[in-house]
């Protein structure tokens, strides 16, 4: 007792305790875990929806960054599988060449898009070799209702993106996100709705849920940049459940036939048991229209677009205008996905002229109340990811000073 | 900011504190696995309704899922736990800490290994892995009120705890977890 004494001077027993934390659990020794950044593109390749069932503690492979990283905004689950060729007016004249490739019962709609969308196909095996950073740069926008002083209104946020992946040996890979990053109220109608709520500099969002009341709070204005890193040992983007080099992208098939067996293949791998044909198509579209975006082989990029064109459930719509307002062939996602916005179908809109990747967005189908009540009326794309620049440079992208990273 | 953004931020900010919580729960391997799974549902959940202050929700699903390991994996979680044991008992580390330093450590978590689950967890959960009372009752899902209560019982028993690892074997603490230099015993040594 003798010994105890002479420490009689006592410190707070927290105090004594927290000394104690043995290193392995402190966190300042665990930032940039390798885990963590190779967790990260695996995580948001997930689909953004509570309603998907989750993999009770299946611990999988990891993967690292993928386009998916970058369309994380405009995710969307593959969930309910109702619709398929709703009449939809919109577009189309039928082209008899095709017309007889069309599998029966196809109406001419879809021949007409699916033929555009060959085109691109044709289009995209003629781009260029290569070089060291394959860049692009994207445009997402993200629109939600808000509430203030019992006053409702949409706000939108938008922000751009520069990716660029370094593809020789040596070069490093980054993702610069929220450059320009702004939130404000949608339409001169919502910023005079705010204004009557006071103009208050931070917005929450009520969510929807089935459980619980819970909301997410925005801040207006502008917002910094981020940088993230995504340096992984070679591995450069994620192709399904696999993390891949670019030798492994350049060795993917290059036959559409031969695309969709491996896509086939790693489907059944990422879902195991869950495997089945009803949401094979929509896994399929998604990773078909990530690898367009990815320094693939001219001819994997045409075999992608020519998967994408044969996949069931999968509607191809004539003429469509993106978000910044260029015309593509529409490919619509099978199944709806509900928000808190109402029910959206997702669509990928891809230039038939240059065979590029246009935008990938979510389109309201049916708003709900709330939507409404703010003039987001059907067809109202609530969020979108648009590309505005893919290829090769030479040079590495400048990350911003002010980025957080 | 768009919620991917917001992710990115939450991610950026709370992975090494989940990581750290988890590694406490099941030891760093499974920790990592633990940790991507709490960041896969946040993820899920970020048009919805992840709360804020994020943390302790964080902590909340990491228990979860841990919880939901026992249960289904029984055997794979005794083996996890017994690596955070093994972690949560180990004061040795740094060279340059003097064996003392060491020694009080090695008392400290001598003390606290030695009592109740609830208290441990507790505990750790505000002097380790920094949480605020409030916050850890939120991890633990009672009220502020009982929380308070369970704390005031879990410090008096850590403090009785510690009274009695510090009587009973100061030197042989000290001595065996001694690193870099070897210095004298001290003098508690002969009580």
């Amino acid at each position: 007792m003798k010994n105890a004494q002479h420490r009689s001077k006592r410190p707070d027993i927290m105090q004594v305790l927290a000394d104690a934390r043995p290193d392995e659990l402190d966190p300042a020794r665990l930032t940039n875990a390798a885990r963590q950044q190779r967790d990260l593109a695996r995580i948001v390749a997930w689909p953004v929806d509570g309603r998907v069932p989750r993999r009770s503690l299946r611990f999988r492979p990891v993967r690292t960054a993928a386009l998916a990283a970058v369309a994380a905004s405009v995710v969307v689950s593959v969930a309910t599988f109702d619709r398929q060729a709703p009449a939809d007016g919109s577009a189309a004249r039928p082209r008899t060449s095709a017309e007889a490739q069309a599998p029966g019962g196809a109406t001419d709609m879809r021949v007409d898009g699916r033929v555009e969308l060959l085109s691109a196909a044709m289009k995209a095996e003629a781009s260029p070799a290569k070089g060291t950073y394959w860049q692009t740069t994207t445009h997402a926008q993200y629109v939600d209702v808000a509430e203030a002083n019992g006053r409702l209104f949409a706000v939108r946020t938008s922000s751009t993106e520069n990716w660029s992946v370094g593809v020789r040996p040596g070069t490093k890979s980054l993702i610069v996100s929220g450059l320009d990053s702004e939130t404000e109220p949608r339409t001169p109608a919502d910023k005079a709705a705010w204004q009557a709520a006071g103009s208050p500099r931070t917005v929450q969002l009520k969510v929807w849920k089935p459980t619980g009341s819970h909301s997410i709070v925005f801040k207006m204005g502008t917002g910094r940049p981020t940088v993230l890193r995504t340096n992984t040992g070679g591995k450069i983007y994620a192709v399904g459940p696999d993390n891949v080099s670019y030798k492994d992208l350049q060795a993917l098939p290059s036959t559409s036939a031969g695309l969709r067996r491996h896509l086939e293949e790693l489907y059944a791998q990422d879902n195991g048991a869950d495997a089945g044909a009803r949401g094979r198509s929509a896994w399929i579209l998604r990773q078909a229209g990530n690898l367009v975006t990815m320094p693939v082989k001219p001819a994997v990029r045409a075999a992608a677009y020519r998967v994408m064109a044969g996949l069931p459930g999968v509607r191809v719509i004539g003429h469509v205008t993106d978000p910044l307002g260029r015309e593509g062939v529409g490919v619509e996602f099978p199944g709806t996905y509900r928000t808190a916005l109402g029910t959206t179908q997702q669509q990928l809109v891809i230039d038939a002229a240059t065979g590029d990747m246009l935008s990938d967005e979510l389109l309201l189908v049916d708003p709900s109340a709330k939507a409404e009540a703010t003039g987001l009326t059907a067809g109202t794309v609530v969020t979108y990811q648009a590309t505005s620049r893919m290829g090769w440079s030479e040079h590495q992208i400048i990350v911003p000073k002010n980025a957080h990273g | 900011m768009t919620p991917a953004e917001r992710f990115h931020e939450i991610y950026e900010e709370c992975y090494p504190r989940v990581l750290a919580y988890a590694t406490s729960l099941v030891g760093r391997q499974v920790g990592e696995d633990i940790t991507s799974e709490t960041f896969t549902i946040a993820w899920r959940r970020i048009h919805g309704d992840v709360p804020l202050p994020t943390l302790p929700w964080l902590l909340g699903v990491t228990r979860n899922l841990v919880r939901e390991m026992r249960r289904r994996d029984t055997l794979r979680y005794l083996l996890a736990a017994e690596e955070a044991r093994r972690i949560a008992g180990s004061a040795e580390d740094q060279a340059g800490d003097v064996a003392t330093v060491v020694a009080d450590r090695q008392i400290a978590l001598q003390a606290l290994a030695g009592l109740p689950e609830s208290d441990r967890e507790l505990l750790t959960l505000i002097a380790w892995h920094g949480l605020s009372t409030k916050e850890a009752a939120q991890v633990l899902t009672c009220t502020s009120a009982a929380l308070a209560v369970r704390l005031y019982r879990a410090r008096r028993r850590l403090e009785k705890a510690l009274e009695a690892a510090q009587a009973s074997e100061p030197s042989e603490a000290a001595s065996a977890h001694a690193v870099g230099t070897p210095r004298p015993h001290c003098e508690g040594a002969a009580a």
